[in-house]
């Protein structure tokens, strides 16, 4: 009986530990390929200075993920476009496109969004490298975190286990 | 989607309903802020909606047009216009002017969106004419809103099946009206096209890369469009265009043609004329 119940206290950490390691990665994943979606869309403005929309839409078969979602949305919704601007399509399609970022890149990429189409390709191109740049300090700082977070919750049940080995024997 | 469907869906919706209800073959429509849409129909007719432009119409429109992306249509503003879809929408308003040129607009105005239709009836006669015994340095001349583009294009289609590497200078995308890649028009199987480029760029890379025996070249209309004509021709390749003129006397009148007319470059005008509600084309010899 005490076997059973160290056997599912373990498995219970481990799930949760698992479960919080998969958060992190998805967290890790969305700010790369958001990331990689800026970029791309940086040199594309940059060469073909087409309209957004159009540069979406260019990038969307090289964009992973949900950055994926988002492009997918933002095309759909353009449509839309008259009735609403596109800073408003760009910052709703965000806000139900990306599940994990945090207040700091979603209020990055809104910023972006309010510039896009509207001001001149330098104006559109610095804009991109800052948000560009808040994701890329994001992502270092969650793939440090992750890491160090990772090395905890190993050594946490690596210590519950031996703790619990030793309450059994 | 044809190009009154892609004129239509431009519209916002009240306005879209007021120009479904116009009729005929649509030309033009005229978005004037405070004024009722107009639109020019049916060979030059005009006809008005019900429903008031407001600038928030024009508005929709410009952001339509340029997917709410002004930057892909700027260098085009500065002329007047924006390319879209294949489409060409003239831009009227308050204009920002400095460091010697037009930098945009600071607020518009008026639109005028026209819609490019294909070539309505026979251009045999006009294209034996042409192509009798080699092809003749051809120029199409017209008021405004004729058809002389429309014109040109049929030619060039029909010129390039025939088997003529034909080069073609579309600095407006009128011509071929290409949107996201694909062309509106076809334009021949021997056609090499250049869009949204200036003409002598465009003049240049034909010549250097594609060997070109013929360019066409839509609004001949400056002096230096005429000097890229000599020059062209000095190159031995073949020359049809279009240019602004009530008919060939008129064209003499005028400065830029007159001198282009006087080197005896142009061996043939095609007029065309309204009669009767009616578009005529009429040939006229320029030299023996």
């Amino acid at each position: 009986m005490k076997a059973a119940g160290a056997i599912c206290i373990i498995a219970a950490g481990l799930a949760l530990v698992l479960e919080l390691r998969a958060g992190r990665r998805a967290l890790i994943g969305e700010l790369r390929d958001t990331l990689a979606m800026l970029n791309m869309m940086g040199a594309e403005l940059e060469i073909s200075r087409a309209p957004i929309p159009g540069i979406l839409k260019s990038i969307l078969p090289r964009a992973n993920g949900r950055a994926a979602v988002f492009i997918k949305t933002v095309c759909l919704k353009k449509e839309l476009l008259g009735e609403k601007s596109l800073g408003e399509i760009w910052n709703e399609s965000a806000a139900s496109a990306f599940r994990r970022l945090g207040e700091n890149e979603l209020s990055a990429l809104c910023g972006l969004g309010a510039v896009l189409g509207r001001y001149s390709i330098e104006t559109q191109l610095a804009e991109i490298n800052r948000c560009a740049g808040v994701f890329r300090g994001s992502l270092e700082k969650a793939g440090d975190e992750a890491a160090e977070k990772n090395r905890y919750s190993a050594g946490i049940i690596l210590a519950a286990c031996a703790f619990l080995l030793i309450v059994l024997i | 989607m044809n190009a009154l469907d892609k004129a239509l869906g431009l519209l916002p919706p009240k306005l879209r309903c007021d120009a479904e209800k116009i009729g005929g073959e649509l030309e033009e429509l005229r978005l004037r802020a405070g004024l009722p849409l107009a639109a020019v129909y049916d060979g030059g007719r005009n006809r008005e909606g019900r429903e008031t432009v407001s600038r928030g119409d024009i508005m929709y429109v410009l952001e339509r047009a340029t997917d709410a992306s002004m930057h892909s249509a700027a260098q085009n503003l500065k002329n007047g216009f924006i390319s879209c879809g294949g489409l060409r929408i003239g831009v009227c308003g308050e204009a920002v002017y400095s460091a010697g040129e037009m930098q945009g607009y600071r607020s518009y105005s008026s639109l005028n969106i026209r819609i490019p239709h294909g070539f309505q009836g026979d251009c045999g006669e006009i294209l034996s004419t042409v192509c009798a015994g080699g092809i003749k340095n051809t120029i199409i001349i017209s008021s405004p809103g004729m058809g002389k583009t429309t014109l040109l294009r049929e030619l060039i289609k029909e010129i390039s099946e025939r088997g003529t590497r034909t080069g073609v200078i579309d600095e407006r995308n009128e011509l071929l009206c290409a949107a996201g890649g694909e062309a509106g028009f076809y334009l021949g199987r021997n056609s090499d096209v250049i869009t949204m480029l200036p003409k002598r760029e465009s003049a240049l890379i034909l010549l250097r890369g594609m060997n070109p025996q013929l360019i066409a070249m839509d609004e001949v209309s400056r002096k230096e469009d005429a000097g890229l004509i000599s020059e062209i021709n000095g190159c031995g390749v073949n020359i049809i265009a279009t240019a602004h003129a009530g008919d060939e006397q008129d064209m003499l009148r005028r400065d830029v043609y007159r001198a282009l007319l006087r080197r005896g470059i142009f061996e043939l005008a095609v007029v065309i004329q309204i009669q009767d509600g009616k578009r005529r084309y009429k040939t006229v010899r320029l030299r023996e």
